[in-house]
């Protein structure tokens, strides 16, 4: 299993780069590094030089960090600790670089002639249906599988070993360990239903987003929209599925049906099929469906609603008059809370909280 | 199906969504039975509070325009009946504007003229 790891460092590193790389393209085409623009200025000479120069400079740090690290892993021969700081560090540069870019396309905005020609109007959709969006009963196929889990627990808990292998090192070696009882059956599928909690919701939150019409383009846009939404609704309900499958076999693993490396082997798989999934979205859908091919141009016009200033740091919303919770992120893909609503920070509360829960819990069995 | 909202308009938010509510239903963009967004959804739309949109509802489900249901939500309904109540106020509304134009001088066939117009502009709008 040795010569998996430094494959492993070498394909997070690539597709972290090439992630970070295609952030500006896959942005909606009313925003360029997190600075709203009208639509036809998305492919002027100077934003396009932006955004290419934003890519080089990318793909420059990612190979230069991904040097460092190869080299840092051949003195400590440790790969865990090297990944991760590679990872925090190469994002955060690359958040001091999008700094930069966002300053330079603001001063671009404001010696632009359409700083002011701002829209006042919103148009939104008064048809109720979730045309293509997925049925919320599949919603129910995670306590399906939760209760599965727990049902093959009772049914193998003969086969339970006195030390119960709940965690495991790179190499698929046991490490930690919980005595047997009949709450360790109980461990799995607390997981599972705390991931089935956070997809259900994700899942719930995509389907009633926000959308965000162009008047000059009506047809087209709630098109883009729609795809999107149904894509990331997928994207969720599908992920959620995923995971807890994996969990299911961490369940078995734990009774010996399988042995440790199909823990390895399957937990690799969901990873990589997640982060290739997520990819395709990136690059076929786009934020808000900007990267579906349309027939007819837009306006987008600048909006009245969509400040630059409530965007601290371009990534951090915070508006106070928006009554909205979730909404679309301007830098990225997917989703970002309104920090200036309470509510917000009972979501990460909750988030973090069951997060806690589950380690308690793990200890208290333990 | 869509409607277009000027937050810059002096016209109150809600007023504009109950009017053009109000306006699809007459031009037969919406029907009896089709169903409105949630309250929830349609004030993430617009970007306005839940009290606004659920005001909306509440005014139109009072004029008879929609039904709300725990279940199902706002449904579009029948088509209200003219009754003495409704002509009623509708007078009262037309007596308003009427006395408007009248204090410029608009004349009474000018006047009509206006109403005639208007009503062929919603009759060729109407979906059929």
């Amino acid at each position: 299993m040795s010569f998996l790891f430094p494959v492993l460092l070498l394909t997070t590193s690539l597709f972290s780069t090439a992630i970070l790389s295609f952030l500006p393209y896959m942005a909606r085409r009313t925003e360029c590094f997190s600075i709203s623009i009208p639509e036809k200025e998305y492919g002027s000479p100077k934003l396009k030089g932006l955004r290419k120069r934003f890519s080089e400079i990318n793909i420059i740090l990612g190979l230069l960090i991904l040097g460092v690290s190869a080299w840092a892993y051949s003195f400590l021969g440790n790969l865990r600790p090297v990944v991760a700081l590679a990872i925090l560090v190469q994002y955060f540069i690359v958040f001091l670089i999008f700094q930069y870019f966002r300053g330079k396309v603001k001063k671009f905005k404001e010696n632009s002639e359409w700083k002011n020609d701002v829209a006042t109007t919103v148009t939104v959709d008064l048809s109720n249906e979730k045309k293509g969006y997925p049925s919320s009963a599949w919603l129910a196929v995670y306590p399906v599988m939760i209760a599965v889990t727990v049902l093959l627990g009772f049914l193998l808990y003969s086969r339970l070993p006195a030390r119960v292998p709940i965690h495991y090192d790179e190499s698929g070696t046991a490490n930690g360990f919980v005595q047997k009882s009949y709450m360790a059956i109980f461990i799995n599928p607390i997981l599972q239903a705390f991931l089935a909690t956070v997809f259900s919701v994700s899942f719930l939150i995509t389907k009633s987003r926000r959308r965000c019409i162009d008047p000059s383009n009506e047809e087209e846009s709630l098109r883009r929209q729609n795809i999107f939404r149904n894509s990331l609704g997928r994207f969720f309900l599908f992920g959620g599925m995923l995971l807890l499958l994996m969990v299911t076999i961490m369940q078995l693993a734990m009774f010996g049906v399988f042995n440790s490396s199909a823990i390895m082997i399957s937990s690799t798989a969901v990873v990589i099929i997640m982060l290739v999934y997520s990819a395709v979205l990136r690059v076929k859908v786009g934020q808000g469906g900007s990267r579906i091919k349309t027939k007819k141009p837009s306006e987008g016009r600048l909006n009245i609603k969509d400040s630059d200033d409530n965007w601290k740091f371009g990534t951090i919303y915070w508006n106070p008059n928006d009554p909205a919770i979730f909404v679309e992120r301007r830098w990225g893909i997917g989703f970002t809370m309104n920090f200036a609503r309470p509510a917000s920070y009972i979501v990460i509360a909750a988030l973090i909280l069951g997060i806690i829960g589950i380690t308690m819990l793990i200890k208290f069995v333990h | 199906m869509t409607i277009t909202v000027d937050l810059a308009s002096n016209v109150p938010i809600y007023q504009q969504i109950k009017s053009a509510i109000v306006e699809a239903i007459s031009a037969g963009k919406l029907r009896e039975g089709d169903s409105l967004p949630s309250v929830r959804q349609l004030a993430n739309d617009v970007g306005v509070n839940m009290l606004t949109i659920n005001k909306v509802y509440t005014i139109l489900k009072q004029e008879g325009y929609i039904t709300i249901n725990k279940r199902s939500g706002a449904l579009v309904s029948r088509r209200p009946a003219a009754d003495q109540a409704f002509l009623k106020t509708i007078r009262s509304q037309i007596r308003k504007t009427a006395v408007q134009a009248r204090s410029r001088s608009v004349s009474e066939s000018e006047f009509m003229q206006i109403c005639s117009n208007v009503y062929q502009e919603l009759d060729r709008e109407t979906v059929k």
